[in-house]
């Protein structure tokens, strides 16, 4: 029980500091400051596990894990899937989520129904699907899987590799990707 | 409590083989809705199984079943989202199109046209729908309960964060 204890307390000292550092700093330095986060946060989850006693001062024998190894183990995994399954998740759809954004224009445009055609239209509060689509271009330049070869868009062999890997990865799916058949048309 | 947290290992093994071999089997089954279901059946089955096995008493057994549960639930949390991108990301499909060309380049008018296009948009709301996020109205769609619902979430979590408009 000490483990479940510390890692919430731990994930609720970091989704609000999360909030603090999202609302205090600009787009481009927000990744690596949320990298950062969850370094220190897990480091003082683990600091904070091994000064504290395995009762808490409070927690009756029937609830305690043995060995105290294991309750370790166990609060860094939850912290681990708590901040990268949980917290970055909800940043990276709220952020970047296609399907989300859907949703929240469809929202804001009720009680009107929406078309594809609306919807490539008015992606994004306005700004069209164009917008959205140069905007992921420019994140995979930025990280050097793409280039600009004149009016293309050419892989480099970074883009290649990652794109074998992910290849593979799809293949051990199976089928069920009716999207990339509509781009493919 | 090690062993509960094993049975919630050995059941997400499962849930997760299920989840994998779910459109091998037969292409009528989409993965989204598939999870919303599995998640709750193994849950339950992992709840009786660690309780079956707890130690003797009350605190015992709640941990017992926690232990299963958040083992079963950590997992799962860090798997869906990697799903999620190989299935559904822009830039998954954008590297892997290009990577398909022998040249490995595209016009980029023509690669845009592609991803941003009505059909393109019509196989994401069709998934969307399936999902039970929108459901047709009309020639157009409409959000159903469920996608007001995460639609507000989301967008009160945008406003909370200062993000962007999204995308």
């Amino acid at each position: 029980m000490k483990a479940l204890l510390l890692a919430a307390a731990m994930g609720l000292g970091t989704a609000a500091a999360m909030t603090g550092l999202l609302r205090g700093i600009s787009g481009k330095h927000r990744f690596r400051s949320l990298a950062g986060l969850f370094g220190a946060g897990l480091a003082s989850l683990v600091a904070l596990h091994l000064a504290t006693p395995d009762d808490l001062w409070m927690l009756p024998q029937d609830v305690l894990a043995a060995p105290a190894a294991c309750d370790l183990a166990f609060a860094v995994f939850l912290y681990i899937s708590g901040y990268w399954g949980g917290l970055l998740q909800l940043y990276n759809l709220a952020e970047r989520g296609l399907s989300l954004r859907i949703l929240i224009d469809m929202l804001d445009a009720e009680p009107r129904a929406m078309s594809a055609a609306d919807i490539a239209k008015s992606y994004g509060a306005g700004h069209g699907l164009a917008w959205m689509y140069e905007k992921r271009l420019a994140g995979m330049r930025g990280l050097g899987l793409i280039e600009r070869r004149g009016g293309d868009v050419a892989i480099t062999p970074k883009g290649s590799r990652l794109a074998r890997a992910l290849g593979r990865a799809q293949a051990m799916l199976g089928p069920g990707r009716p999207e990339r058949e509509a781009a493919e048309e | 409590m090690t062993a509960a947290a094993a049975i919630g290992v050995l059941c997400f093994a499962l849930f997760a083989g299920l989840h994998l071999l779910s459109p091998r089997v037969t292409r009528g089954i989409e993965r989204g809705p598939l999870a919303l279901k599995l998640v709750p059946a193994f849950a339950l089955l992992i709840a009786v199984v660690a309780a079956a096995g707890a130690p003797p008493g009350v605190g015992g057994t709640i941990t017992a079943v926690l232990w299963g549960e958040l083992a079963f639930l950590g997992l799962v949390v860090l798997y869906m989202p990697l799903i999620y991108t190989l299935t559904h990301s822009l830039s998954v499909e954008t590297l892997r199109l290009l990577a398909s060309r022998p040249d490995g380049h595209v016009e980029e008018e023509r690669l845009a046209a592609t991803f941003t296009s009505p059909a393109f948009i019509e196989a994401r709301l069709a998934g969307m729908a399936a999902g039970g996020y929108i459901a047709p109205a009309g020639s157009g769609y409409r959000l159903t309960r469920r996608g007001k619902a995460v639609a507000r979430g989301f967008d009160w979590l945008k406003s909370l964060w200062l993000l962007g408009p999204g995308g």
